[in-house]
């Protein structure tokens, strides 16, 4: 901004207001206001950024809503991507977007050369979202809490994009007998078995401590570890550090680790079948390496 | 109880026929102890994960579609597989992994649940499995079950047990998770039948690449056996596609619904499991056991299991594991063969083994300077998916763009593969390898990106 205030302003109702964002795109390219002209408000911008707004035009949902849907005509496959790139937390990825369909309105084999720079740097923030709703899916750990209403699940979960209403249908579809609820800092997902209900940003202290079941996965978790073979590059890479301080079982690995060169030592020295068993073998073996 | 058995082994002395006294001794002992000393689901679980956790397969992916929006359970899958958490030896945890007793009459050296090991027993009831699947399924920790067994009584007993397990979680609780059930070798066709009903998934271990090692080392298990478990799985997935067929076809004619829906036999698939280092089997008898294994069963994955020490071991196994590495380089090598039309016999070097210090692709990039440098704009899919570096993403990217305007090098530095490898390997406008460019790769530089032998680029461009 620098100061030079932009001619318009478009204030969207969430950081994942997709489609919020589609209209307002439509009202821009219709109007063919360039990605230079729009600063992009999505509620979560500093006092000062917004400061400029005053002297723009403020385009809110009633405003861009004037253009009607199917009047701009983008490849399908982009707006798909565009509805997945919103969810992301890049504050530049509304006007990355806008630039990015400025171009297809003017060349449409833009979107043929999957080798743009600005395509590919769309798709990996795409890819990035889509990992993080797979991950989501995969670290939300639900606590039962038993009320008087009956039992609920809890979990408290922290996302880096803004993915809790893109992730929430997977829970309501595998839990739908289950009262759960979705805590996040970006938001939370509720169902009550009827409907999914999303809510403002919690803190970790509303979600529940551990429960006395959890000792019977944190069992799981320790005895499926084969001290032999580690590889935490590995597991690091699949499951990101910033992850671990919500998922209990990763308590447990520094002691894992720590245990896991003795154990392997004892598995390889310790050969405690019965003596006389074991010799036999030996016989069997040694005459069976020399017959060869 | 085992200073009991030390009394009696010293006392019995010489003749072999006391050895066997002493076996029924240590079995009664055995019994009495598990007996006496009752058990918590809590000490079942540490022994029983503890003892299946040398199957590598955690897959999830490929089960059935079913959610549980009717209310009338839990559950959903058919999607891509999900790795709920990973333990620190790398391995991906997605489903329960449990064996439902590791009491076994069966003496496979390489296992540490073999009769004669002397590790400590235990056996969970059909009810304790249940319950453990659907506590940890709903606090989302699981995709669902992978149950096994060790083989008690007899094999048709033991997979009926197995059998009753999904059974419950299916039509009592209409658990709609994934379910991967091992199927015991010799158990009858009919139960075969039956798993394939309830698992999304079955499998059967072939163990060891050949015959004679499977002989030496699991003496009750039969190779033929196996295989034929395999092709009974494979029949009856086969019938069951046809008759899923029919039924469409019947929809479409009578433009009506039917009245039954058939239930897919194990849609899921069979797999199964090699170890690796057991025995003296190469690269090449391994490959070649693979792929007639995905040609004949069509199996969905062979699975590679380094052999590692295992507590109570036998005698005569190695005490030292194979090197993780091979492991790691054999699934290279097996993705190779299914998705970028290697043949076995291109990978493996002369003495029949896979290059441990670099991946099956460049070893065989390598080997073949004769097809490099490959032609970005203009050579077919097929070779540049041999291009070290560049998996099936980078290519099909590539294929797609090409068709619009040439591919210069910087187009090459913006792919997200390593650069450097690719460019080795590749000539574009503004490009041309240095005719020691490969070979400069193999130099040790520290600062390089790759210098941990355990990334493999393959795996980390088309890794599932
Ligand atoms: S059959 Fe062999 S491999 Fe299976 S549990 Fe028994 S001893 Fe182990």
């Amino acid at each position: 901004m620098n100061g030079q205030a932009t001619a318009h302003t478009v204030k969207l109702a969430r950081s994942d207001d997709v489609d919020g964002f589609s209209a307002a795109l439509r009202y821009l390219l219709h109007h063919d206001i360039s990605p230079a002209q729009v600063t992009w408000d999505d509620g979560t911008q500093a006092q000062g950024d917004l400061f400029d707004i005053e002297a723009g035009t403020v385009l809110d949902r009633s405003r861009v809503e004037t253009v009607a849907a199917g009047s701009i005509r983008l490849p399908r496959d982009f707006l798909t991507l565009a509805r997945t790139i919103v969810l992301h937390n890049s504050v530049d990825r509304f006007r990355q977007l806008h630039a990015m369909a400025a171009l297809l309105m003017r060349d449409r084999h833009a979107w043929a050369d999957r080798m743009h720079p600005a395509l590919l740097q769309l798709d990996r923030m795409a890819r990035e979202v889509g990992r993080e709703i797979h991950k989501m899916h995969a670290f939300v750990r639900f606590r039962p809490v038993v009320t008087e209403e009956g039992e609920t699940h809890i979990a408290w979960f922290e996302p880096e994009h803004h993915v809790v209403r893109a992730a929430a249908p997977f829970f309501a579809k595998r839990f739908a007998a289950m009262h759960w609820t979705i805590l996040t800092p970006l938001g939370c997902a509720y169902w009550d078995r009827h409907a999914l209900v999303f809510a403002p940003p919690a803190a970790r202290e509303d979600a529940p401590e551990a429960d006395a079941g959890e000792a019977l996965w944190l069992a799981y978790y320790r005895s499926i570890f084969n001290p032999a073979r580690v590889k935490v590059d590995m597991m690091r890479r699949e499951m990101p550090v910033r992850f671990w301080k919500n998922l209990p079982e990763t308590g447990a690995i520094t002691q894992l680790l720590h245990g896991a060169g003795e154990r392997t030592y004892r598995m390889q020295n310790e050969v405690d079948e019965p003596v006389r068993k074991r010799k036999i073998r030996e016989n069997i073996a040694s005459k069976n390496t020399t017959e060869r | 109880m085992d200073a009991l058995a030390s009394f009696i082994e010293s006392w019995s002395g010489g003749p072999l026929r006391l050895n066997l006294l002493l076996r029924v001794c240590q079995y009664f002992c055995h019994a009495v102890y598990n007996h006496s000393m009752a058990k918590t689901t809590l000490d079942k679980l540490i022994i029983l994960a503890d003892a299946a956790k040398y199957d590598a397969s955690c897959a999830s992916s490929g089960g059935a579609r079913r959610d549980s929006r009717d209310q009338k359970g839990i559950g959903s899958s058919g999607g891509m597989g999900i790795c709920h958490s990973y333990a620190p030896d790398g391995r991906c945890i997605s489903l329960l992994k449990l064996l439902l007793t590791n009491w076994c009459t069966f003496d496979c050296l390489y296992c540490v649940n073999r009769q004669s090991s002397n590790v400590e027993r235990a056996r969970f009831t059909v009810e304790e499995v249940v319950n453990l699947t659907l506590d940890f399924y709903k606090r989302n920790v699981i995709e669902g079950l992978f149950l096994s067994s060790g083989i008690i009584q007899t094999p048709d007993y033991t997979m009926e047990q197995l059998i009753e397990v999904a059974r419950q979680l299916r039509e009592e609780d209409h658990f709609r998770g994934y379910i991967h059930l091992k199927t015991i070798p010799n158990a009858s066709a009919d139960l075969i039948a039956r798993a394939g009903l309830h698992a999304d998934r079955l499998s059967i271990n072939v163990e060891l690449p050949t015959e004679e090692a499977l002989i030496r080392l699991a003496p009750e298990k039969d190779a033929a056996a196996i295989a034929l478990s395999m092709e009974r799985i494979r029949r009856q997935s086969d019938e069951s596609r046809e008759d899923q067929k029919a039924e469409r076809k019947i929809k479409v004619m009578a433009g009506g619904k039917p009245k039954r829906k058939v239930a897919q036999f194990a849609p899921a698939g069979q797999s199964t499991q090699m170890i690796i280092g057991a025995d003296d089997s190469s690269d090449r008898s391994i490959l070649t056991k693979s792929a007639a294994l995905y040609r004949n069963f069509r199996l969905r994955r062979v699975y590679y299991s380094a052999f590692s020490p295992i507590p109570h071991a036998s005698a005569a196994l190695p005490s030292v594991g194979a090197p993780l590495m091979r492991e790691h380089r054999l699934y290279q090598a097996d993705w190779l063969l299914r998705f970028y039309g290697f043949e076995e016999q291109e990978l493996v070097t002369d003495n029949g083994m896979l290059s441990l210090a670099v991946d099956p692709k460049m070893a065989w990039a390598l080997a073949h300077p004769e097809y490099f440098p490959v032609d970005i704009n203009r050579a077919a899919k097929e070779m540049l998916l041999r291009v070290p570096g560049l998996g099936v993403q980078s290519v099909t990217r590539l294929l797609a763009a090409r068709r619009v305007r040439r591919m210069r090098k910087a187009d090459v530095e913006r792919l997200g593969a390593p650069t450097q490898k690719v460019l080795a390997f590749v000539q574009l406008p503004d490009h041309r390898p240095a005719q020691d460019a490969a070979q400069r790769l193999l130099l040790p530089v520290p600062s390089a990106r790759n210098t941990s032998p355990q990334q493999g680029d393959l795996f980390q461009a088309s890794a599932p």
